[in-house]
């Protein structure tokens, strides 16, 4: 009898062992619905750039496709044809041959597949650079150095939110090309500005309606009299649809890297898709 | 309140008022009905056990019963107001069947819709998670109420968030609700006297929460002798003692604490793992402690005196030496996390000799919470000795103080009304970061986070009656008048509150409720993860109290043989709820978090069946919920609705106990619901860099997979000769998941090495988990 009720014991025992442990399997979603996506990008200085690609399933291993074969059209506010965009393989996209206008309202009209996609998007009417300078002296570094700083201002599109990018390029003896500038030496770049690939993005929360100036530290040394110009400065302002598109892009970054984040879906003005059609306004200037 | 001290005289009636009591032990019997059969006037004893009927001149016959008890009568002649305590006597196994179905039919009577109560000795009868007892895992049975997360101690009750519900423990709200990541609630069954579940409409008593009232009573101790039981379980000890105090045994104390000893069990292994070049600690352990002292003035005036801690901890130290070139480098990492409840109550009650049972409490309450992360390293050479470190520490905290006021009377044979006044201090530090870096030339020592003491107060007037209109119909209409002042902003808010009770005959109850509540307070829980960091924080002039109507319409029945039925439907919409914008982290501190949380409407409608059986040797109930539960919120989702986290269609919960004999019992719990929703990305494509994004469409768009749950438990009473000392031995035997069916636990997201595209997967945690605890009562 203690011998079937130890055998009992010990069957329960293993099966205990072997099925208590946490166990991980992975989960088929439900099927998805491939979306055409739509990133085009309006300009007052270059013709407009579209690319169209498709999504796919988020357990999709393969490369997202990209859409060559397409009618890409752009209207302007009275709903004319403004521009037909053909499709350039250097460029990734659909190139415009027309540059648009700022302060003007533009409709996107894409044809792919029997599907018909639609998008409208207003370009600013922009922010100017003024009051560019540069003080080659204004302290020392760590290691004794010079320390430079450059310095410029412009002032805020009154009557609405805006989101500006700016990227200030100096001239780099060593590698003799121009190099990006790291602004974050600024207090308002440093404690209000997200740093992206295209530049500084930031709103116009702390000074609607006003002035700013931008005051950065230059490492002695990498200013050269003998380059063409020693700063190239890039002021972009974004449309709106832009700003609302670079603002979810930068709350999805943050919040794939943490894990106690809420999801973030990019912001879309594509109606019938995915993606963004918006634009900025370029101004840019150059300190010689 | 002065309309109410005359209203006595007015109506020339005597007061018949006392308290009932455990014959065993002088304990409270909360809930006991209190029926007097020429009038068919009748009443429920309080918390505090007290009871008071309003009689004309005559002779009465008045009943007594309690679930669990001997039902008692006594036959009285009232000619002026008197005092009568009752002492009931506890039901052995085998009493008479007929007792228990008188006791059933005066309960029935008095059921109350939205109300559930639980004994705690019948708790300890049903199966266990690694054999522990727990109170709220037993709640998360009963029809309307959902435990969100696998084998957790927290609970949803109609559509509502965890921070919308109130745990109160002897009247004192608890704000540290769980241990061991939520395994376990804070309370301990052995020291737990009674427990009340009110959902949503609760009586005007209650406030400062949404969804529900958890009410638990703690024991007062024996005043005859001093007994105890002790348990040993797999992961934790605990020991409960009660008794007098002084001779004549009018001040009693109880005392019960647990203590985990996971870490003591894993500290050999630890310790042979690690070596002369390195080392790993783990403190992974957690404790509660209650104690309560009562003190009889005489028969009319009584002192409570209670306190309760709780603490968890969970740590990790990790540290090595290397040598390198002549240099030796000793690294220490330390993490880990801390979250510690206090609550501490002193009460005086007294009965008037007007009928009146008042009572005065002073209570506070505390929740903290700390993270930490310190990393150091020292290294020597020859000559030098070069040292940094990191630390960073995360505090989060919330403490109450109370002052309350609460009065119970019966002015006449149709009015019992309670009314009364609180003032609550809450005192809140939503998240401070403290920072101290030593790094080469860097040196940082700072705290950040904003609104770093946040001060607000909390007043309420109340006022309830319950009355009879007429023969069949009685009503609890109540008012609750809240004051909630910030430093910018003040919020005033009157609640009504009303259920409507109407006898449809001898057997059953058709019962109607509605009542307004408002939040002050937000518990800002993160749902992604099984973590327990709590944070709360207050309503401010930028985010304000959430606020939910609720009305409901149930039917209870009296089937026969024990057997009672309860149905019924609500629907609840809630102003102002909150949830986490998109991207919002609640541990970053460097954002405002009053910038994380979005407000909007919200939507609860849903069923609720419960059939119970009470008495006889099979007990339990069998339970089904349909729910709807949504959330319409601007700046989330695109402002569409969508499902609320812990949504649930279908869900049904069953718990019985088997008698076998006098010393073996079987218990069996089973619980199949459908799933709860998250959000999981659905598909990848390129952004304007042609960087790869993912889509998640809508918020909780994905349901994870339905949960299902059979447990089993056998429980042998056997004595030993040996321990003559003892009255008691007896042995707990349960199987959690007894079908190890996967029920989630949480979905994980990873994104795939080298390609495109995630993997999700999904994580069970617990399989077939048999567990034993030996008890102990002497």
């Amino acid at each position: 009898m203690n011998r079937i009720k130890y055998r009992l014991i010990g069957i329960i025992a293993v099966f205990a062992l072997t099925h208590s442990c946490t166990q991980i399997e992975d989960v088929v979603l439900p099927p998805y619905k491939p979306q055409i996506v739509v990133n085009g990008l309006i300009s007052d200085q270059e013709p407009t750039l579209v690319k169209l690609s498709q999504s796919i399933s988020s357990l999709d291993t393969n490369v997202i496709p990209i859409i060559t074969r397409a009618s890409v059209q752009l209207y302007d506010e009275s709903g004319a044809l403004f521009d037909n965009l053909s499709y350039n393989g250097f460029d990734g996209g659909f190139v415009g041959t027309k540059t648009v206008q700022k302060g003007q309202r533009y409709r996107l009209r894409v044809n792919y597949e029997s599907k018909e996609l639609n998008a409208t998007t207003e370009l600013t009417s922009g922010a100017f650079i003024r009051d560019i300078f540069y003080n080659d002296s204004t302290g020392l570094d760590t290691a004794g150095f010079n320390l430079g700083e450059v310095s410029f201002s412009f002032t805020d599109i009154q009557g609405q939110d805006n989101f500006y990018r700016v990227n200030v390029f100096y001239y780099d003896i060593v590698r003799q090309s121009f190099e990006v500038l790291d602004l974050r030496t600024d207090e308002f770049i440093n404690a209000r500005a997200t740093r992206t690939d295209d530049g500084y993005i930031f709103s116009d929360e702390t000074f609607r309606g006003d002035e700013i100036t931008i005051r950065a530290e230059v490492p002695f040394g990498f200013v050269d009299n003998s380059a063409p110009f020693k700063f190239y400065i890039k002021l972009e302002a974004l449309n709106r649809d832009l700003s609302l598109y670079e603002e979810s892009r930068e709350l999805y970054r943050q919040s794939r890297e943490s894990l106690f984040s809420e999801p973030v879906d990019l912001y879309s003005n594509i109606q019938g898709g995915l993606g963004i059609f918006g634009g900025a306004s370029l101004d840019q200037d150059t300190l010689f | 309140m002065t309309l109410l001290f005359f209203t006595s005289n007015i109506f020339g009636q005597y007061q018949l008022h006392g308290f009932v009591e455990k014959a065993s032990s002088s304990e409270a019997v909360i809930g006991a009905v209190v029926r007097c059969l020429e009038t068919d006037q009748n009443t429920i004893t309080n918390n505090f056990g007290f009871y008071s009927l309003a009689l004309d001149r005559g002779s009465y016959t008045i009943v007594y019963s309690s679930s669990g008890f001997y039902t008692d009568t006594l036959r009285i002649t009232m000619d002026a107001s008197q005092s009568h305590k009752v002492y009931l006597k506890e039901l052995t196994k085998w009493s008479s069947t007929q007792k228990q179905i008188e006791s059933g039919e005066g309960e029935t009577k008095q059921a109350q819709g939205n109300t559930q109560s639980l004994a705690a000795d019948k708790v300890g009868k049903l199966p266990l998670l690694l054999g522990e007892v727990d109170v709220i895992k037993t709640a998360q049975l009963l029809p309307g109420v959902k435990n969100g997360t696998e084998g957790s101690s927290g609970f949803y009750v109609r559509g509502g968030g965890r921070g919308q519900n109130l745990l109160l423990l002897d009247g004192v709200p608890v704000y540290s609700q769980n241990h061991l990541f939520g395994f376990f609630s804070v309370f301990n069954n052995e020291s737990l006297n009674d427990m009340q579940l009110y959902k949503g409409s609760f009586p005007a008593r209650f406030g400062g929460r949404l969804s529900s009232v958890l009410d638990v009573s703690l024991k007062e101790g024996n005043n005859q002798q001093v007994q105890g039981s002790a348990s040993i379980g797999p992961i934790m000890a605990r020991l409960n003692i009660d008794g007098p105090l002084s001779q004549d045994g009018r001040t009693t104390f109880a005392f019960s604490g647990r203590r985990s000893y996971i870490d003591l069990l894993l500290r050999p292994f630890i310790n042979a793992a690690n070596s002369d070049s390195g080392a790993f600690g783990l403190d992974f352990r957690f404790y509660d402690l209650n104690a309560k002292i009562n003190h009889r003035i005489d028969e009319n005036n009584r002192l409570y005196f209670s306190y309760y801690q709780s603490k968890d901890v969970f740590g990790v130290r990790s540290s090595f030496s290397d040598s390198f070139r002549g240099s030796l480098q000793d690294l220490t990492l330390e993490t880990g996390l801390q979250w510690v409840g206090n609550t501490g109550l002193a009460r005086y009650t007294r009965v008037q000799d007007n009928g009146i049972f008042a009572s005065y409490s002073a209570s506070y309450t505390r929740y903290k919470l700390n993270t930490y992360t310190n990393l150091s390293s020292v290294t020597t050479n020859d000559s030098t000795t070069t040292a940094w470190h990191f630390k960073e520490a995360f505090r989060s905290s919330l403490a109450d103080i109370n002052l309350s006021a609460d009065y119970d009377f019966k002015p006449s044979p149709h009015h019992h009304v309670r009314y009364g006044a609180s003032t609550t201090f809450h005192l809140f530090k939503p998240g401070i970061r403290d920072l101290d870096i030593q790094l080469g030339g860097r040196v940082e020592d700072t705290t950040t986070g904003t609104n770093q003491n946040l001060n607000t107060i909390e007043n309420a007037l109340y006022i309830e009656d319950i009355f009879q209109i007429n023969k069949g119909t009685k009503a609890n209409v109540g008012l609750r008048l809240m004051h909630y002042g910030t430093q910018n902003r003040q919020y005033f808010f009157p609640e009504p509150r009303l259920a409507l009770n109407e006898e449809l005959d001898s057997h059953w109850i058709l019962h109607l409720s509605y009542a307004l509540t408002n939040q002050p307070i937000h518990l800002l829980a993160n749902s992604n993860t099984g973590l327990p960091i709590d944070i709360w924080a207050p309503a401010t002039d930028v985010i304000r109290p959430q606020a939910g109507h609720q009305i409901s319409l149930g039917l209870n029945g009296d089937l026969g043989n024990g057997y009672r039925f309860t149905g019924e439907v609500y629907y609840r919409w809630l102003r102002n709820a909150i949830d986490y914008a998109p991207g919002a982290n609640f541990l970053d501190v460097q954002t405002n978090w009053q910038e994380k949380i979005l407000q909007g409407d919200g939507e609860n409608y849903g069923l609720e069946l419960f059939l119970q059986k009470g008495f006889g040797d099979l007990t339990g109930w069998a339970s089904y919920t349909f729910s709807y539960a949504t959330r319409t919120i601007d700046g989330i989702n695109n402002g569409r609705r969508y499902f609320f986290r812990y949504d649930q269609r279908h869900n049904f919960s069953t718990a019985w106990n088997y008698e076998l004999d006098e010393r073996k019992s079987l218990g069996f719990t089973g619980v199949f619901g459908t799933g709860f929703p998250i959000t999981v990305p659905v598909g990848q494509y390129n952004d304007l860099d042609g960087n790869v994004v993912f889509e998640y469409g809508s918020k909780n768009n994905f349901r994870m997979s339905d949960f299902f749950r059979l447990d089993l438990n056998f429980v042998v009473h056997r004595p030993k000769a040996k321990l003559a000392w003892a009255k008691d031995v007896w042995y707990n035997f349960s199987i959690y998941n007894v079908t190890a069916y996967a029920n989630p636990f949480l979905y994980q997201i990873q994104q795939r090495d080298g390609s495109n595209g995630v993997v999700v997967s999904k994580l069970t945690l617990f399989r077939f988990v048999p567990s034993f605890s030996y008890n102990i009562a002497f």
